[in-house]
């Protein structure tokens, strides 16, 4: 909204331009005085539009030109963020600050080339990273603004920055907090988790250069420490078979088990699980069909805070409808995956 | 619950436990998974200042949850007037002392 500030409004010049008491010429003058004053505004807000039009233009021309940059910062196993700056990192001798920045990169690399993205938020951003975060730090994560790496207990995980995955998985928080926004409990929550998920997966898939079939489609099965490893888990979630006992943390797969208030790392595992019966169907490498369906569906349509699964499955049927006119295959395959998790 | 009543509750007891549950993060802790983080605090074993912010904490009201992405939510757990009470609250927002309190474990 614009707001333009006057001397005397127009309610006054409109009440004293009718008082009788006033005499002609003078009511004359303040009628023209209104006119004007609403030709004027009239001329202001155009000019608002263009000025807003101009930087809208503006801003989707940036893509072109600005590249991210990666920065890498090291918490020497503290928990201020982000650290101290790291000058080199696609130098470093530390193999955590070296794979951190290498990976990062790709996945820049991946929403680019991929899916035209550049960067979170379209816009290049700079894309921040902090290693050696805390001590024995179970954890990586995304804060809203950067992204943060525990080097794990040497147990039950190991670094996290071994996880290909791990790194796209947290960058997409920040893309779906840069487009649908999509809230963390709740329906809307799992999907935030299974975006995550999904395109942690597609990123793992696109830098081996794998086919769906030749894909393992696990979660966090790098970060796996020894403990975990001798007792029989092989990952963390299991996309193609949610409830696996070699999950660390097993999910459901079908809409039927979805209950309000679940964990929205629990609840992923049915949009996960129809993203992999999605792009079994469609074949060949992941990010190419179904993987720009997904994005369309997370992308395409404006914040969406409080989407349901019901409605992100329905948008993928019509982005694939849109996005595939011509092989139909496409779109049936995809809904045939979602029928197939209840949704 | 109010702020103001659990601090006057934590001054009268302050030997009392308060149980703490680490959940979430990008690993799934917490129920349904194969993952537990779990420990206690005596109150009175907390400096000054951490039982203050604890204080603080569980005066919280218990329908407010972090909005956590994958960062750790912790539930502290208590029981007062014979009642059994819980908030959850954000990994930023405990002293590190009650965060040292839980041990990761497998089940």
């Amino acid at each position: 909204m614009t707001c333009f500030c006057k001397f005397v409004p127009d309610e006054v010049l409109a009440r004293l331009a009718n008082d009788a008491s006033i005499k002609d010429f003078d009511r004359d003058a303040l009628q023209r005085t209104l006119v004007v004053d609403q030709e004027m505004r009239r001329v202001r807000e155009a000019n608002a539009s263009l000025i807003a039009s101009s930087a809208m233009i503006a801003m989707s021309l940036v893509p072109a030109t600005k590249k991210p940059l990666i920065k890498l910062y090291d918490c020497n196993h503290g928990g201020i963020l982000p650290g101290a700056r790291i000058a080199s990192p696609q130098s470093s001798s530390d193999a955590t600050v070296k794979r951190t920045f290498k990976n990062t990169t790709d996945v820049a690399k991946f929403f680019k080339k991929a899916f035209g993205r550049n960067s979170l938020d379209g816009q290049g951003m700079d894309l921040l990273s902090s290693v050696h975060y805390g001590q024995n730090y179970n954890n990586a994560f995304w804060n809203g603004q950067q992204m943060t790496y525990g080097d794990g207990d040497g147990k039950i995980f190991v670094d996290f920055t071994k996880g290909n995955d791990v790194v796209a998985h947290e960058l997409t928080h920040g893309l779906t907090q840069f487009t649908s926004q999509l809230a963390y409990a709740n329906e809307p929550g799992g999907l935030n988790e299974s975006m995550s998920d999904v395109f942690g997966s597609m990123f793992r898939q696109w830098q081996a250069n794998q086919t769906v079939t030749a894909a393992d489609w696990l979660i966090g099965s790098d970060i796996m420490g020894p403990a975990a490893k001798a007792k029989g888990f092989t990952c963390l979630r299991d996309m193609a078979s949610p409830s696996a006992k070699t999950a660390l943390a097993p999910q459901p797969s079908h809409y039927s088990k979805y209950m309000p208030g679940m964990d929205p790392h629990v609840s992923s595992g049915i949009p996960n699980n129809a993203f992999y019966r999605a792009a079994m169907a469609v074949g060949g490498k992941s990010w190419e069909k179904t993987g720009k369906v997904w994005f369309q569906a997370l992308t395409g349509y404006g914040p969406a805070p409080n989407l349901t699964m019901k409605q992100f499955a329905d948008r993928t049927r019509t982005a694939a409808t849109q996005l595939f006119t011509a092989q139909p295959a496409v779109a049936k395959a995809i809904d045939k995956a979602w029928v197939a998790v209840g949704l | 619950m109010g702020g103001g009543r659990t601090v006057a509750f934590v001054a009268q007891r302050p030997d009392r436990k308060i149980k703490i549950e680490k959940l979430g993060g990008f690993a799934g802790f917490g129920v349904g998974a194969h993952l537990r983080s779990e420990g206690e605090v005596s109150l009175e074993a907390l400096s000054e200042p951490d039982r203050h912010q604890v204080a603080k904490l569980l005066g919280r009201d218990a329908d407010d949850h972090p909005d956590s992405l994958s960062r750790f939510v912790y539930r502290l757990s208590w029981t007062e007037d014979g009642k059994a009470r819980s908030v959850d609250v954000a990994e930023d927002d405990l002293p590190p002392s009650v965060v040292a309190a839980v041990k990761d474990k497998l089940v």
